[in-house]
């Protein structure tokens, strides 16, 4: 029967199979082509596949960059960037600190003359504040403006 | 601190209540250029030290879009024995030049529609329309910088909206109200703090005192009851406030602005 298989046509194939199925009593086989469920020439089932996919993109393997190595003038500029942008930092720092140091000695000052020119309004400024936090509604600056840079149309509740 | 010596301040003088009320900056300060530098360096450091993308894992092998993708990456340089490299030999992985940061090219769609995420953003001007008419009663002027409210007082001149204060009631609360009595009630503010940030003692004995707030929402407008006493206002940066207070009084409340 298989070397006799061997030598027929197509045509003669198909005729052979659907003669055989109607002796048998059998439906005719109906060919779908689903999802690869069983492995290939390499052995590894696609669904192995896509798990090594997915955990090499995760792994340093093969995708880190070389390590970079730098001579001694790159180093010297490396540090003196470094040190710039430090003593930059400080500078900004100290500033900040001086304008806050300011203030709170201001405020300190304004108290004082509150308690002595009213006491009453004095007793209402001089209240616990810690916990207070910024509204929802106080925007963050960004990079460029949005489309509608000002809410004018706000109604009081 | 303290003033050094306690004067007794006499009972009844006229004590104001001020408004410090800004307008936050909508975009941040322009970078200065040692910013600008570091932080250019920076990301240079950052892309040559980056991992190489894995294309592999966003293009499915043999695809249409990963042939598109495929074909805008620039090829780097493969190795061959018979060439010198001075800077090197090249080391190639998953396509990528192991020694040299890795440019990723996103492909461009050939159709125009909105729906593709690489079509160019468009940002918006940081100069408004009321920067280039010069109108300074308008929120949407100088983006980068705090703007501070100041209004004319036909009789005083420019200065902070100020208001007597009623002993019963905080300093705050009093400046709160006084700012919706003559600039409208659809205004929506945050009080700072219910301490005063600072004080002046004026020649004739009056005391003004400070309550910082912010603008969130909404728009100062003069209202018909007040036109009389309130010619008009603007909202101004720090610098345009010196201009217009003078530097003696300035010199008292710089140290209350920012930029």
């Amino acid at each position: 029967m298989l070397s006799r298989s061997a030598n027929l046509t197509k045509a003669e194939c198909a005729s052979l199979a659907t003669s055989t199925t109607k002796a048998l009593g059998l439906a005719p086989r109906v060919q779908v082509r689903t999802k690869r469920t069983k492995a290939k020439a390499s052995g590894i089932t696609p669904q192995t596949q896509r798990i090594i996919t997915q955990l090499s993109v995760m792994s340093a393997r093969k995708k880190q960059p070389r390590m970079l190595k730098l001579s001694q003038e790159d180093l010297v500029k490396h540090q003196t960037i470094q040190t710039a942008w430090h003593t930059y930092q400080d500078i900004q720092k100290h500033q900040r600190q001086e304008a806050l140091k300011l203030q709170f000695q201001k405020t300190d000052a304004a108290m004082d003359l509150l308690q002595r020119a009213a006491p009453d309004v004095y007793r209402h400024a001089n209240v616990d504040e810690q916990g207070k936090v910024f509204p929802m509604e106080l925007r963050v600056p960004t990079d460029f403006p949005p489309r509608k840079v000002w809410y004018y149309d706000y109604k009081k509740e | 601190m303290s003033t050094p010596a306690k004067r007794v301040v006499s009972k009844g003088v006229p004590i104001r209540a001020n408004l410090i009320l800004s307008r936050i900056p909508i975009v941040v300060p322009e970078e200065t250029k040692i910013e600008k530098q570091y932080r250019q360096y920076q990301n240079a450091l950052e892309r040559r030290l980056m991992w190489t993308f894995p294309a592999y894992h966003y293009f499915k092998k043999g695809t249409l879009s990963e042939h598109k993708f495929l074909s805008v990456q620039k090829k780097p340089i493969t190795n061959n024995p018979n060439v010198w490299f001075p800077k090197g030999v090249p080391d190639i992985q998953h396509g990528r030049e192991r020694s040299k940061a890795q440019e990723v090219i996103l492909p461009k769609s050939e159709t125009s529609d909105d729906s593709n995420i690489t079509r160019p953003v468009e940002k918006n001007s940081i100069v408004t329309e009321a920067d280039k008419a010069g109108d300074k009663s308008s929120l949407e002027r100088q983006l980068r910088k705090t703007l501070y409210l100041l209004v004319n007082y036909k009789k005083g001149g420019w200065s902070f909206p100020k208001f007597d204060i009623d002993e019963s009631r905080s300093l705050d609360l009093t400046a709160e109200n006084g700012l919706r009595k003559i600039g409208g009630e659809n205004i929506n503010t945050w009080t700072v703090s219910k301490k005063p940030v600072g004080a002046i003692e004026s020649k004739d004995g009056s005391l003004d005192f400070f309550i910082k707030s912010h603008i969130l929402a909404g728009k100062f407008d003069i209202v018909k009851e007040s036109k009389g006493d309130i010619g008009e206002y603007a909202w101004l940066t720090k610098t345009e406030i010196q201009e217009k207070l003078g530097d003696d009084y300035f010199s008292q409340t710089g140290y209350m602005l920012t930029e």
